[in-house]
């Protein structure tokens, strides 16, 4: 039915693959976005365990067995934390997938979100690590002194705190996410950079899918970013600068300053 | 109730407390006075455990709290107030003080509230309740702070320097609550530099020096009549000022 010839020019051969083969990119979009979206939290929630292990301190008063496992542990967070932040995830990607795949069976797309979950989990452990490293110590002490335990207190006093001040490192995880889910092309996963070689391939036109590929990624991520900052923003109102009351907020950016106030 | 024996501390070859012992009875307050540096705070810490101690022992109600027990439970038992006051910048003011009656003595929330509501009015901060903590002053801060310490049900409270952080025209709020729960017969450890706020409220003004005591006294004797050379001579610096 699409027998007559694209336009040679970037623009209209660009539009006219766009226009034929619309439903292929954005399925290849929709499976991009559930492998980053679902891989951030699942990262996140990786990185906060890991990030926990690390913290582990030991206690003069702890018996031997206590001590072992706490070393034991902290090990095991940071060679989990060196060998995913220290290889490519593309290398990750084909070794674990083939690696597995005769042991449990998976199909790509799973395996596509396991990967970059594992991967991202590495690098959020290292954010909620700056994170937590940015809690004033005067908040462990107080929370430690009303009887809390150690886990206690870093469920509902630390953690709380340091995901909100690592917030802006977390979204940027996700938009990060959103371009390396390319990577999964490899396993055969069909995200959108699989989709675009695919139709690439049917009109042997790669300039021109790329271009609607590109525009495609650029505008997921844009959105997301734009998204992550009117987050960001409700997260700091209770304190942050431009929420402390609307007319110091005002003198901030200086509007306020000259007719009235000082 | 805080029996002191021996007790040394330092940081690593510095020895910031040496062969400290003290006495604190149930129901008496005790200041802790002194130049910065002179181990007041460090002192203090010990009776919390915040920091431990290198030698010596304390006993609190027939307990030694140096040797291994469960220190979670008697940290419920020992409120501490801190120079900057620590509430919880994410949690409103009575949040701040149900987290840990809820999480640690097992409160429902309505119990946790009401204990909360009770405490607030006490420290006059009730009103305050479902407030932001981050947008209070500095007074407002540290009387919920000691609310929030006052929930637990404490048998002793240690109170690290309360006013140093505050602007002058707060420190009159929170002294005075500290002035209340005195009366109220609380045991209470206080570190501090209000010189007046100690002789009106004291049982026994305690002078330290470069990590010992030098002189215990009921304050009549240690501010009108101190008997070693270094409290005159740091009385009479606190004077001139």
């Amino acid at each position: 039915m699409n027998r007559v010839p694209l336009p040679p020019d970037l623009i209209g051969g660009a539009l006219g693959i766009y226009e034929r083969y619309a439903p292929l990119f954005w399925f290849g979009v929709r499976n991009t976005l559930i492998i980053s979206l679902s891989a951030t939290v699942i990262g996140l929630f990786i990185g906060l365990f890991f990030a926990s292990l690390k913290q582990l301190k030991i206690d003069k008063k702890d018996n031997t067995i206590v001590k072992f496992s706490k070393v034991v542990l902290r090990v095991i967070a940071n060679l989990y934390i060196e060998i995913f932040r220290g290889t490519p995830m593309i290398v990750q990607a084909i070794f674990l997938y083939h690696g597995l795949r005769p042991i449990i069976g998976w199909t790509p797309l799973t395996a596509g979100i396991v990967i970059v979950s594992i991967n991202t989990g590495a690098y959020m452990a290292e954010i909620i690590r700056a994170g937590i490293q940015s809690i004033d110590n005067g908040q462990y002490e107080a929370s430690r002194s009303l009887g809390m335990n150690h886990l206690l207190t870093m469920v509902f006093v630390i953690l709380p705190q340091a995901i909100k001040n690592a917030f802006p490192a977390i979204g940027n995880e996700f938009v990060v996410n959103i371009k390396d889910t390319a990577v999964l092309n490899v396993i055969g996963v069909s995200e959108l950079y699989f989709q675009s070689t695919a139709v690439a391939g049917i009109v042997f036109r790669f300039r021109d899918t790329f271009l609607i590929t590109a525009l495609i990624y650029l505008f997921l991520t844009f959105t997301t970013t734009q998204l992550l900052r009117i987050a960001e923003k409700k997260l700091d109102t209770p304190e942050g600068l431009v929420g402390a009351s609307s007319s110091s907020s005002k003198n901030f950016f200086g509007f306020k300053r000259k007719g009235g106030s000082s | 109730m805080i029996d002191i024996q021996h007790l040394s501390k330092s940081f690593g070859k510095q020895e910031v407390l040496h062969d400290i012992s003290l006495n604190v009875q149930e129901g008496e307050v005790v200041c802790l006075i002194g130049a910065s540096g002179s181990g007041k705070s460090t002192l203090l810490r010990c009776v919390n455990l915040l920091e431990t101690p290198n030698a010596g022992k304390i006993v609190v109600d027939d307990i030694d709290i140096t040797a291994s027990f469960n220190i979670d439970e008697y940290r419920t038992k020992v409120g501490m107030i801190f120079q900057s006051f620590n509430l919880f910048p994410h949690l409103n003011v009575l949040k701040n003080c149900t987290l840990a009656q809820r999480k640690v003595l097992k409160r429902t929330v309505e119990e946790a509230e009401q204990i909360a509501y009770e405490n607030l009015k006490k420290v006059g901060m009730i009103d305050f309740a479902t407030m932001n903590v981050t947008k209070l002053s500095g007074g407002q801060k540290q009387r919920v702070a000691i609310a929030r310490a006052l929930c637990m049900n404490p048998k002793i409270l240690l109170l690290d320097e309360p006013t140093s952080a505050l602007d002058p025209e707060l420190v009159g709020e929170v002294l005075d609550v500290i002035k209340d729960l005195a009366k109220s017969g609380l045991t209470m450890l206080i570190v501090t530099h209000e010189m007046s706020f100690a002789k009106d409220v004291a049982d026994k003004v305690v002078f330290m020096d470069q990590g010992v005591v030098i002189e215990a006294e009921h304050p009549s004797i240690l501010f009108n009549n101190p008997k070693h050379e270094r409290t005159q001579a740091f009385l009479a610096r606190i004077v001139h000022q």
